[in-house]
């Protein structure tokens, strides 16, 4: 359930990319997802399967999405890092807790293929 | 012939220009926002009503969001405090559209603070921007010592924690050590309160760190 309104917000945005340039068969999307949003992969390819049947300028596409991992800079030693254990988010180099997210907190759409 | 095309656009990005416009819109009326999440059952809608005591009903005022029902506005509503009721029919999560949606429905003026009740649901809420100033957990004493360590996004994205049922801890073997360390793990500079809804003085404390946000949101001396 939770994925199915961001599923929805995904097949909305590539189709205005494609009407905006005028691709009427796309045939492969690529998106990322950070590892620290609530949003899993699986259940976003699995809502698009389902809703691209009802959905002419989609039906044949496929969605494929890389994970992005979390990385975040430390404030205190001001080191950037990836995450290494998920919610454990601290400096790996001086164990402060006083960090910024840098990065996986977005699904972004990143590319379309087609003609 | 098949082509790339480049985009490169957040998802997330409508939402939160949306939720950006909203928590704007109340700054310029002085309005903090605080988003109240938590698993249902937790106290969130105690918590709004007790806290209520310590500020002047007309200058608060509620969202509630439910799967169904008006219960929660209701309740509000006993008390003086105006409420809109968002019913997500089956959604997860509050989105900044809704709150959009709510606040055409609300008189802004004379109002300091808005209180956004989003849907029971310790997982969900979590990383959706609504226009919030603050976040905050209501987690309860009964749902167990493991919540932080289990459902830890909600608290890596809160500002304050509220350890709810204190009264309760003993009757319930809450282990308060464990929970404590878990949460200081994923966000040690996060504020965590410790509530009754029969300690007045917890409630206070809640209802002077919310104000002094306020304060510090607006560089207000009042």
């Amino acid at each position: 359930m939770h994925e199915l309104s961001i599923t929805k917000k995904i097949i909305e945005m590539i189709e205005k990319e494609c009407s905006k340039n005028n691709i009427k068969k796309p045939d492969k999307i690529h998106a990322e997802i950070g590892e620290l949003t609530t949003y899993k992969k699986e259940p976003i390819k699995y809502y698009f399967d389902i809703l691209k049947k009802e959905n002419h300028l989609l039906k044949k596409a496929d969605i494929d999405m890389k994970i992005i991992n979390g990385k975040i800079k430390c404030k205190d030693c001001k080191k950037e890092n990836h995450i290494k254990e998920k919610y454990l988010i601290l400096c790996p180099e001086c164990g402060s807790g006083n960090i910024d997210i840098l990065d996986g907190e977005d699904i972004r759409l990143k590319q379309i293929e087609g003609e | 012939m098949s082509e790339k095309l480049d985009i490169d656009k957040s998802v997330l990005s409508e939402n939160d220009k949306t939720a950006y416009k909203i928590s704007e819109e109340l700054k310029e009326n002085k309005i903090l926002a605080v988003n109240v999440m938590g698993s249902p059952g937790s106290g969130k809608t105690t918590f709004i009503e007790k806290i209520s005591d310590f500020f002047n009903p007309e200058e608060i005022f509620v969202i509630q969001g439910d799967l169904e029902s008006d219960v929660d506005k209701k309740r509000m509503e006993k008390k003086g405090i105006d409420a809109y009721q968002i019913n997500t029919h089956g959604g997860c999560h509050l989105n900044a559209d809704m709150i959009k949606n709510s606040l055409e429905n609300i008189d802004l003026k004379s109002k300091n603070f808005l209180f956004i009740e989003n849907v029971g649901n310790l997982v969900c809420p979590a990383g959706i921007r609504i226009g919030q100033h603050l976040n905050v957990v209501v987690s309860s004493t009964t749902e167990g010592s493991d919540k932080p360590k289990k459902y830890p996004v909600i608290f890596l994205n809160s500002d304050l924690v509220l350890i709810s049922k204190y009264d309760l801890s003993d009757v319930v073997d809450f282990n308060e050590n464990k929970y404590l360390k878990d949460i200081r793990n994923i966000k040690n500079s996060v504020k965590i309160l410790k509530i009754s809804k029969n300690d007045k003085k917890s409630i206070k404390e809640c209802a002077e760190f919310i104000n002094k946000k306020r304060r510090n949101l607006f560089n207000d001396a009042e």
